[in-house]
């Protein structure tokens, strides 16, 4: 039996006799501490102040919000742990977008017209569930893996609760993933593609797919899923993942843009596209998203990648203001603090923006006297941009040439060639590119010989 | 009748429905003549509602959203929306032997579980039996449990007698909805059906929904 007294409820709708409607059902249910709020705003800061534990939001929200934005807000920031139950209630025009929901998607949902009784055993059934899953959310939450698939095969073994199966088998096929056993988790979502035209269960194994670099046929299982409804996000978020990786950086960005657009509070997305737009040489877009962070959770909030593509960002304008350098030399002597020689990614790209924004001979003195280890081991595309950058900046063309050949060696050129020629170019070292790529070459074709 | 008219109809039924929804949400809870006008608009938005998935299903919009469920839960789900209706008269009894649960979209099985029982409610003279029965294979293989059935059995005048034809139209639009929605369930290379008929249990109608 749940103790419904004990719980704190949350109900969002901007009508309000949807809301006292709403209030007397779950009233009904013996609830005693109930919240309400009005609009989407209204909700975010109620839900920040205190995580409720039970959300019940209407899917049509006013300021042109929904209830899947909120959702995601408050899954994706942290602010609505995955223990605590977000319940939505839609009308069947909106109950394709809700359903369409592959990854975030609600504990559970009503159709409007409801009675007060099926309310109430859509709601408990919601509760009772996340009660039984509790040890496994847990465990995902300290990302414990392991212990997340014994609680799951645990639960499998003993049936129980038949109706959770495929709950459990969704969390065992992602923690499957996490653990780099993409095999065994291919396996068990074919098992599942087999028994239904489950949309999650192709993305998941797509994702599984992309893991193992299977690019080809991740993407032609996305293309499934994506003609069958524009509506499933996640598919769309893993296609642009697979267009970056195949280094189309252009139309991962257009497919992130367009996500953006749907829900510009959905950080983890935001912070996609800046990656993807920088990647893709569209600084102003990269900017822009950044920005849409900061505006949400302050510059203090930004994690260390981020504050990584916010001093690239700068570090990749024409005209640097004053007021930026100042931001950017002071987030790179934070940023110092967390850089050690052996996180390698990340010393290389801390020493190219040091010598790209302090554009002080010192900087680039030591920037330069790295050189051994720009060559001697493999980085990143995106770091490998900064090396180049900083290296062409502090007016030292042939470690560029050589950084060039080192890509070249390693087949990391192809990918990200369009930005390094526009660097080159840039730089009017045009000629200086050509020559490595023509030495390679030829050193190739000697080699054959 | 031409697209755009299906539409504005569509639209309008859509648009009814939820002033209605509004209008029940203002009835004061506790009086006996309220709950009789919230259950009437209650049925009247099932009756709008279904129409509108009658539209879905003819313009192929209507996308299954399936889960493993327990048919128990959907059968109480059910027989709570016909409480009002059942009011003390009728009997409804469950039998369910394993608690069996099957591959299926919850809100379209249970709507359609819902029409049939209020329709056996309403030609009932005291009895109607739900059953649910798991099937062949149940529980059978490694992970996913296939096959399960429900019957709703009444002790009414049943689909043979006079009232066949009668009982058929007042029931066409929930028959039409539910032979789709059974045939729209597929597991294993297996199609759900929908098979009504006379009951042996009770000698009234039969309403048996087989899910893969």
């Amino acid at each position: 039996m749940i103790k419904i007294d004990h719980l704190h409820f949350l109900i969002i709708d901007d009508l309000r006799v949807a809301r006292e409607s709403l209030r007397a059902c779950v009233q009904g249910m013996g609830a005693k501490r109930i919240e309400e709020a009005v609009s989407y705003f209204d909700a975010i800061n109620r839900v920040k102040r205190k995580a409720p534990d039970v959300v019940i939001c209407d899917y049509n929200l006013s300021d042109s919000k929904d209830g899947q934005q909120l959702l995601e807000e408050i899954r994706v920031n942290g602010m609505l742990p995955p223990s605590h139950v977000f319940f939505m209630v839609t009308a069947e025009q909106a109950y394709q977008n809700v359903i369409a929901a592959v990854e975030l998607k609600p504990d559970d949902y009503i159709l409007k017209p409801f009675s007060p009784h099926r309310l109430k055993v859509r709601l408990e059934g919601a509760i009772e569930r996340k009660i039984y899953l509790k040890p496994l959310f847990d465990a995902l939450e300290g990302e414990d893996y392991t212990q997340a698939l014994l609680f799951v095969d645990e639960k499998l073994k003993l049936r129980d609760r038949p109706e959770y199966l495929l709950d459990l088998l969704r969390h065992k096929g992602e923690c499957l993933i996490a653990l780099n056993r993409c095999d065994e988790a291919i396996s068990l979502f074919d098992e599942i593609i087999i028994t239904g035209d489950f949309p999650w269960a192709k993305v998941a194994k797509a994702r599984a797919l992309k893991t193992m670099n299977e690019l080809d046929a991740s993407s032609l299982l996305i293309d499934e899923v994506m003609a069958s409804s524009q509506k499933y996000l996640d598919a769309i978020e893993v296609k642009a993942s697979i267009l970056e990786e195949q280094g189309d950086y252009s139309s991962a960005q257009a497919l992130l843009q367009g996500l953006v657009k749907r829900n510009p509070r959905n950080n983890k997305r935001q912070s996609r596209l800046a990656d993807v737009a920088l990647k893709n040489g569209d600084v102003a877009v990269s900017n822009a998203a950044i920005h849409a962070i900061m505006k949400q959770i302050g510059f203090e909030g930004l994690n260390i990648d981020e504050l990584f593509m916010f001093v690239r960002c700068k570090a990749r304008q024409d005209n640097l203001s004053e007021e930026d350098r100042k931001q950017c030399s002071e987030t790179l002597r934070g940023l110092k603090l967390l850089v050690t020689p052996e996180s390698k990614n990340l010393y290389a790209a801390w020493h190219s923006l040091d010598a790209l924004i302090h554009n002080n001979s010192s900087s680039q003195k030591r920037f330069i006297s790295l050189r051994a280890i720009w060559l001697e081991y493999q980085y990143s595309p995106e770091v490998y941009y900064d090396l180049i950058n900083a290296a062409l900046f502090a007016k030292a063309p042939a470690l560029a040439e050589e950084i060039v050949a080192k890509m070249i060696d390693s087949s990391l050129l192809k990918p990200v060639f369009p930005q390094i020629n526009a660097l080159f170019m840039a730089y009017n070292q045009k000629e200086r590119l050509s020559k490595v790529q023509r030495e390679k070459a030829l050193a190739l074709i000697t080699h054959k010989n | 009748m031409t697209q755009a008219t299906l539409r504005i109809l569509s639209s309008g039924i859509h648009d009814v429905k939820n002033m209605l929804e509004v209008a029940r949400a203002q009835l004061p809870n506790g009086i006996n003549a309220c709950d009789e006008a919230s259950s009437l608009i209650g049925r009247a938005q099932d009756r709008l509602s279904r129409m509108l998935f009658c539209y879905r299903l003819e313009e192929n919009e209507l996308r299954l959203n399936l889960d493993y469920v327990s048919l128990d839960v959907v059968v109480q789900e059910a027989l709570l929306s016909c409480s009002m209706q059942l009011g003390g008269r009728k009997s409804v009894l469950i039998e369910s032997a394993c608690r069996p649960i099957a591959l299926f979209d919850r809100d379209l099985v249970c709507d359609m579980i819902s029409n049939a029982m209020q329709n056996a409610i309403r030609h009932s003279e005291h009895t109607i039996v739900v059953r649910i029965l798991p099937g062949e294979n149940y529980g059978v293989g490694s992970h996913l449990p296939t096959g399960c059935s429900i019957e709703i059995h009444d002790d009414g005048p049943g689909f043979g007698s006079f009232q066949n034809v009668n009982r058929l139209i007042s029931e066409g639009n929930g028959l039409y909805i539910a032979r789709h929605i059974a045939a729209l369930h597929a597991n294993h290379g297996k199609q759900g059906r929908l098979v009504l008929g006379s009951s042996p249990l009770l000698g009234g109608a039969l309403f048996r929904l087989e899910l893969p």
